[in-house]
């Protein structure tokens, strides 16, 4: 019985990423056809130097045959590559994607889950004592930061640290990846944003939770407010919290776009980058996929998590 | 009223612009707003390193892209990497004046049709394979009349390449051209791989050139090279070169400001924008260098639409105050041009200075029936407005397009003619400036070692496309200028083509783009190199 329902479990999610990727790669294509401009350029003017004419760039499409046009034949094909593993050249550097979006892939990890490793604790805590406090200036500024957390633009973050930390102080390296000084400011950039709404949506789903009435009688019981909270609160709101974190979870990967450009870090943030600016379309594509299983991973993490904590999560699931 | 037109110019223009502009003014405020604070913090100490030189002999350079195989004949190679490790058989000098390298002596003959090299005596590559005759006709081999490389002229032009003996290389040409020497200077495909260094299938394994330096590694965040000890010319004084990659141009001053790099500059390696220039002129640490201008940013306006129309574009012409502008968008830091070409650029003929009087605009545009009113024009019902089409990013080592559009925009403003700024990324942008979707649009000339002809023949002539000129007249000329034997003639024709340019106000120089580098004290005999592809380090020496 267990078992049949593991398996049907897991053929349904496969079914579900697998649409999803399909989906995400459409939208993606049909995006970048959309949209003016085609790889022949910057190959030719990359090529020329400073410049490329026309007659550069016509015999650059040739020879790219991207003169055959582009249309549901080509997405097709690359689909039918994709299914089979093969993701496609690069236009820009000639190498298969997915070769270098295994080469690249490691770098974005390590940064996306240290994010994850400080955000999460970080929102948890900030929110939990958003929740408990009464009030005053320390509840005061948690929001505050919370608010500048999620509000600042990343990239602006990053230029003031770079400006504190880098310039004035004189403790850490502005930029590059190496040694483990090299990651405190990507990581904090990176975890400002999901650390900022996690501890806001924690704080109000929290402070609901402590006014039901079993966190009342827990109290009237005389519970002490840290058993309150952990052991009714919590588990009662942690639909809400783990719906959310599942989101910004996701969200980190896509925000290394910003960091991984200002800190030249070369992971996928920056392939993407790289890609949209050639319209280099199967390394888009690459990545794409990359950001949709990672968003698609995030959710599920948080949707296991939550049975776990929840056990009527699990039982609606299989009824 | 005046003013009142100016305001809502802006307003529109700022409006099309849409929020990259606005982003982009926010981010600057935001920047000054975050450093006020850290000053205020700090109880304006402000004081930052006084950068001690380091002794010791690793020379520290920014790169903005990362590096990926310098393989000479392809063009995946970093110009910069591929200069210092490659050499070329003839040289670009000061003023386009070619220098002997790994040829010491070359001979034209009389028809124009054969060229042959003197082959410098006793070179080796890294790997101690001799360079010679045999060595050099291999590396010709590799590229000459490839598919792949029908775009570099030279290698069309190329019928046959022998190794006449051991020290000379002769070419045989399918008809005479002047710009093979020169085209021979630049980095890639030209230079010189060691035939020992590919792979059994003869694909490019490792970079083992001639030049002073050695590629030890290379990687996506950085390369290294050290000095080549058996080098045939005047050796380096640094033992060694490491560069880093920083592709965010903010970040990369930051870290010439906290002595993580000794040097950023050049157009295409790591580039200084003007802003960020001036920011470090403040600087004791650093010296910023100017070198002489090679590129000349235009103004093309596109021969279809209302921009094709004579007095529209002599108006244009008459209404834009390149002095202000040049002043405005590059800080002081570049002259206006008056010519296509800058001083400097072989063959570059003189240009009929344009004047700047927006009241003779105005009169012209009268004159052709555009009449104002309430500060816009417009002829039976039709306005006089332009799409200027600019990158919404800045293109890699050019100055950002949104000012000098706005600029612009002002300018023709004051003359009645409508600017409606139209950003897009940057594929696009190459893209729809290719295809001729623009009424004015900026352009640049290609600099040392590509001009006049690279320029010339891919902007100005029918076979090049022709994007920013052309008619049956230049191209003719072009042609005579091309393959003419004789110099004389050859700058004649050349002049001829620039006089067609004035006549027809084919486009509107602005200014010639500044060429800046800044430099750490520590680095000392550091002169900016003769052309933005590479990196002249034989003066260069390291000390406190």
């Amino acid at each position: 019985m267990r078992l049949r329902r593991g398996g049907r479990g897991l053929a349904i999610q496969v079914v579900d990423l697998t649409l999803v990727l399909v989906v995400a790669s459409l939208l993606t294509y049909s995006l970048v056809l959309l949209a003016p401009g085609d790889a022949a350029t910057g190959v030719a003017v990359h090529r020329a130097g400073p410049g490329a004419s026309a007659q550069q760039i016509a015999q650059v499409r040739e020879e790219l045959g991207l003169d055959e046009g582009a249309g549901p034949g080509q997405y097709v094909r690359w689909l039918g590559g994709a299914i089979q593993g093969d993701l496609g050249t690069s236009a820009r550097t000639g190498r298969p994607v997915g070769a270098e979006l295994v080469e690249r892939l490691p770098v974005t990890l390590v940064l996306v889950a240290l994010a994850a490793a400080v955000a999460l604790p970080l929102g948890l805590a900030a929110g939990i004592a958003g929740a408990v406090l009464a009030g005053g200036v320390v509840r005061g500024g948690l929001r505050l930061g919370a608010l500048l957390g999620v509000s600042l633009p990343p990239f602006w973050v990053s230029y003031l640290l770079i400006i504190v930390f880098a310039e004035y102080l004189g403790l850490l390296p502005t930029s590059g990846q190496g040694g483990p000084e090299t990651y405190v400011m990507p990581v904090i950039v990176l975890a400002l944003l999901p650390a900022g709404t996690l501890s806001r949506v924690v704080a109000v789903t929290l402070r609901e939770a402590l006014h039901q009435p079993y966190a009342v009688a827990a109290r009237a019981r005389g519970a002490t407010p840290w058993a309150i909270v952990t052991r009714d609160a919590l588990p009662n709101a942690a639909g809400a919290i783990l719906s959310t974190a599942g989101l910004v979870g996701g969200g980190i990967l896509t925000s290394t776009l910003v960091v991984e450009a200002v800190f030249s870090w070369s992971g996928i943030g920056d392939y993407f980058i790289q890609a949209v600016s050639f319209r280099d379309i199967p390394a888009v594509q690459g990545c794409i996929l990359v950001f949709a299983i990672g968003f698609v991973v995030a959710n599920r993490l948080a949707d296991r998590a939550h049975e776990a904590i929840d056990p009527r999560v699990a039982l609606r699931v299989t009824d | 009223m005046h003013a009142a037109r100016t305001v809502n110019t802006r307003r529109r223009a700022g409006g099309t612009a849409g929020s990259g502009f606005g982003a982009f003014m926010f981010r600057r405020w935001l920047a000054f707003a975050a450093l006020a604070c850290v000053l205020a913090l700090a109880g304006c100490g402000g004081g930052g390193d006084t950068g001690a030189g380091k002794p010791g002999g690793t020379l520290r350079v920014a790169g903005a892209s990362e590096f990926a195989a310098q393989d000479p004949h392809d063009y995946t190679g970093d110009f910069i990497l591929i200069d210092m490790v490659y050499e070329p058989l003839v040289r670009y000098g000061e003023d386009g004046v070619l220098k002997p390298a790994l040829a010491t002596a070359w001979r034209v003959s009389d028809d124009g049709l054969t060229v042959t090299f003197d082959l410098r005596k006793g070179v080796k590559f890294h790997d101690g394979t001799p360079f010679d005759a045999k060595a050099a006709k291999w590396n010709f081999d590799r590229w000459v009349g490839k598919k792949r490389h029908d775009f570099f002229a030279t290698s069309t032009v190329i019928k046959r390449v022998e190794a006449t003996n051991p020290t000379t290389l002769t070419l045989t040409l399918r008809k005479p051209y002047e710009p093979l020497l020169q085209e021979l200077t630049f980095a890639r495909p030209v230079r010189f791989l060691s035939p020992a260094s590919v792979g059994a299938d003869g694909k490019f394994a490792k970079p083992v050139g001639t030049g002073p330096w050695r590629l030890e590694s290379s990687s996506r965040t950085g390369a290294k090279l050290v000095r080549n000890e058996d080098y045939w010319g005047a050796k380096p004084g640094p033992e060694r070169v490491e560069f880093k990659v920083l592709k965010d141009s903010q970040t990369r001053v930051s870290a010439l400001r906290t002595d993580e790099v000794d040097m950023i500059g050049g157009s295409y390696s790591s580039a200084i924008t003007p802003t960020e220039a001036t920011e470090l002129k403040g600087s004791d640490a650093i010296t910023l260098l100017r070198g002489k201008p090679d590129v000349t940013v235009l103004v093309g306006l596109n021969a279809k639409g209302i921009a094709g129309e004579r007095a529209v574009r002599e108006a244009i012409r008459l209404a834009l105050d390149r002095a202000t502008l040049t002043k405005v968008l590059y800080s002081g830091l570049a002259t206006p041009a008056t010519t296509l070409f800058a001083p400097g650029v072989p063959n570059g003929g003189t240009s009929k200075p344009a004047a700047y009087d927006p009241e003779e605009a105005r009169r012209l545009l009268d004159g052709a029936g555009w009449r104002e009113s309430d500060g816009k024009r417009t002829r039976g019902g039709k306005p006089l407005r332009l799409t200027l089409l600019i990158s919404s990013s800045p293109v890699h080592g050019q100055q950002d397009a949104r000012l000098s559009a706005e600029a612009l925009a002002d300018s023709l403003a004051k003359v009645g003619i409508d600017v409606q700024i139209k950003p897009v990324d940057e594929a696009a942008y190459f893209d729809e400036r290719t295809a001729g979707k623009y009424d004015l649009a900026f352009f640049e000339t290609y600099g040392a070692p590509y001009d006049p002809s690279g320029f010339v023949v891919g902007f100005l002539t029918t076979k090049g496309g022709g994007l920013l000129w052309r008619s049956p007249a230049i191209d003719k000329l072009v042609d005579k200028a091309l393959f003419a034997q004789d110099d004389g003639e050859r700058a004649q024709a050349y002049q001829g083509v620039y006089d067609l340019l004035d006549r027809d106000a084919a486009f509107v120089p602005i200014a010639y783009r500044p060429r800046l580098w800044a430099v750490r004290s520590n680095v000392k005999g550091f002169a900016v190199p003769v052309t933005e592809y590479e990196l002249d380090l034989s003066h260069v020496t390291l000390g406190g």
